[in-house]
């Protein structure tokens, strides 16, 4: 496959080296990616992904270090900016993969990365370690984007959840955003970590995947003790706090939307109106004048999380 | 004006600092690899004083709209463990390729040592083998022979001098740095390096060409404003602001250029990408403030 390297136009390979144990999935995912660089990069930068992708299957781990460093220099910053059919790709080979918003440094990091053979977990670690451990603000924000499109998605968990940790907000941004593997793999309390830290940081929910699908009743107490505290403080409690505590509910919670709902500011009882008609609770919606008027909101449409709270963008 | 620091030690200062920096003006920082005071007595120290570098230092930049860029290499003083410098060698590679590592350095010598020498050496043909610019520390004591020794050794390398910015100057060594074509550095930094009153005066008597202002500001009482401090100072004895650009940016730009990851596109138009992973709180994309420095008095002297 690689000694198309040495041919006019360059192509670099669209599937990893043979010899390498992988699931269907993962060379899906290398093809789709070669398929957007050789779209849009130059030749003398193919040629030399391809040089790079050779070196790389036969086992050379500095090779790996030394090109995944400069892969910029070669590729230039450019935004992918995918059309909508390349992204329906990503999403079919890679349910809940979504590289809106990828460059191709970053796509080209990880096809790179995927050109590495391994037969085992540790074997894939081996180099995943020393590039997360040495690796520069864009090098781990491609790193950490990539973690749901590496194999043996157990042997991660550690990994995103020492990245929830990173006070590095474009890192942080890259775990909790746009990114299916914490819903599908962190285990509640690292959930529940990633939650609370992503509000501690004022970034909005709505670009967390799946998140409303792993709310649990200790998120909800979490949640509570929050809010308390920034009331405690002065400090404003962030619109979509209450977002996590749908299905969730406890008494607590309830009294305090209720109270929200009667005497917040109009952004706040929509946040605790959405919250409690989400919850299928039972509340009492007869309180506020605007009650019905929020209902409209909500029944079309123009009342919705990613409306009230939207995407945070940087 | 806008100014860059080209030799400033980030992860010793505080926020208020960062704040202060962009507020009068400073648009990019370069920070060397250097020691933290105290030796370190692991080669993990090194890694993870490396990947701060490139990682945690570079955002905690970006916060205040500050670019942040630094030079990766084996200080002099540690040059002295031979067992941890070996070790530090190995890892320097990995680090020399990252993006908005500029240069080689600080390296040089300290004490002026068989091993200094030693490292010294290797990492200057290093640098010759990953083409990056060299960012060289003068010693503090028997300066003058250190200097000359540094820039023989350099030559001896067959390294053209215009690759290479020999750092913490003073009237002693100027003339000599200059006249053999290298980047001369001035630290303005109180009592053991570069006063601004007198780079003033040199300036006056040397003019700007290849002369580079700089801070150093780390760890020890010195100050991160100097070089903003040292441009007002300039402008006050009637220095033109063309001249005064030329060594408090132009020519630190033109130094690390080389290196190809020193561009004023990197803060004047980033792109896409390094907008959204870089400049959070970048108040140059945000509408921007009105530089500003302490105003005049004894503040603004640097002794």
């Amino acid at each position: 496959m690689n000694s198309i390297a040495d041919s006019t136009p360059a192509v670099i390979p669209t599937q990893l080296p043979k010899t390498s144990s992988k699931t269907e999935r993962t060379e899906q995912i290398a093809h789709v990616l070669a398929t957007w660089l050789q779209t849009r990069l130059e030749p003398s930068a193919l040629e030399w992904l391809a040089r790079q992708s050779e070196k790389i299957s036969q086992g050379d781990r500095k090779g790996l270090f030394l090109s995944f460093g400069l892969v910029p220099r070669k590729t230039g910053k450019s935004d992918l900016n995918l059309s909508s059919e390349e992204l329906q790709a990503a999403h079919k080979v890679r349910p809940g993969w979504h590289p809106e918003a990828w460059s191709v440094d970053q796509a080209a990091r990880t096809w790179l990365i995927l050109q590495w053979r391994h037969r085992t977990a540790g074997e894939l670690l081996s180099v995943l370690d020393p590039l997360f451990n040495a690796g520069e603000v864009r090098e781990l924000v491609a790193l950490y984007s990539a973690l749901p499109l590496f194999p043996y998605p157990e042997a991660h968990q550690q990994r995103c959840e020492e990245g929830i940790r990173s006070n590095i907000r474009s890192v942080l941004l890259a775990i909790v955003y746009d990114n299916p593997y914490p819903a599908e793999n962190l285990c509640n309390n690292s959930w529940n970590q990633l939650i609370l830290k992503t509000l501690f940081n004022d970034i909005s929910l709505s670009g967390i995947w799946a998140v409303d699908q792993r709310n649990n009743p200790e998120l909800v107490d979490m949640l509570l003790d929050f809010a308390e505290e920034r009331q405690a403080a002065g400090r404003q409690v962030p619109l979509d706090l209450w977002r996590p505590m749908v299905r969730f509910l406890n008494s607590r919670a309830t009294h305090k939307l209720q109270q929200l709902l009667e005497s917040g500011n109009p952004t706040e009882q929509r946040a605790a109106f959405l919250t409690l008609v989400e919850s299928n609770s039972g509340a009492n919606f007869d309180g506020p004048a605007s009650a019905s008027q929020l209902r409209d909101e909500w029944e079309t449409g123009q009342l919705t999380w990613e409306l009230l709270v939207p995407r945070t963008v940087s | 004006m806008a100014f860059i620091d080209p030799h400033i030690h980030m992860v010793s200062r505080t926020t208020a600092d960062y704040e202060a920096m962009a507020a009068a003006g400073v648009v990019a920082v370069i920070e060397p690899a250097f020691w933290q005071g105290q030796p370190r007595t692991t080669a993990g120290s090194f890694q993870d004083y490396f990947a701060t570098l490139v990682g945690f230092e570079r955002f905690r930049a970006s916060q205040f709209g500050i670019r942040h860029y630094c030079t990766i290499g084996l200080n002099s003083k540690e040059a002295n463990n031979e067992r941890l410098a070996d070790e530090v060698m190995e890892m320097l590679p990995l680090y020399l390729t990252k993006e908005g590592v500029v240069a080689i350095g600080e390296i040089g010598f300290d004490d002026q040592t068989a091993l200094e020498e030693k490292y010294l050496r290797l990492q200057l043909e290093l640098a010759v083998e990953v083409d990056l610019p060299i960012l060289i520390h003068t010693p503090h004591r028997n300066k003058k022979r250190g200097t000359y020794r540094t820039m023989d050794i350099i030559e001896d390398l067959g390294i053209a001098p215009h690759r290479v910015v020999i750092d913490h100057n003073n009237e002693e060594t100027c003339k000599e740095v200059l006249d053999r074509g290298y980047w001369c550095a001035f630290t303005i930094y109180p009592r053991t390096k570069m006063g601004n009153e007198r780079v003033v005066e040199i300036i006056r008597q040397y003019g700007t060409e290849r002369v580079i202002i700089d801070s150093s500001a780390d760890w020890g009482v010195s100050d991160a404003l100097a070089v903003p401090k040292t441009a007002r100072l300039m402008e006050q004895a009637g220095i033109t602001k063309d001249q005064i650009e030329i060594v408090t940016y132009q020519n630190a730009l033109a130094a690390y250029s080389p290196s190809g990851q020193f561009r004023e596109e990197d803060w004047l138009n980033p792109t896409p990408i390094d907008q959204r992973t870089l400049f959070q709180g970048n108040s140059v994309l945000r509408g921007g403030q009105s530089p500003r420095v302490d105003e005049a008095g004894e503040e603004l002297i640097i002794r």
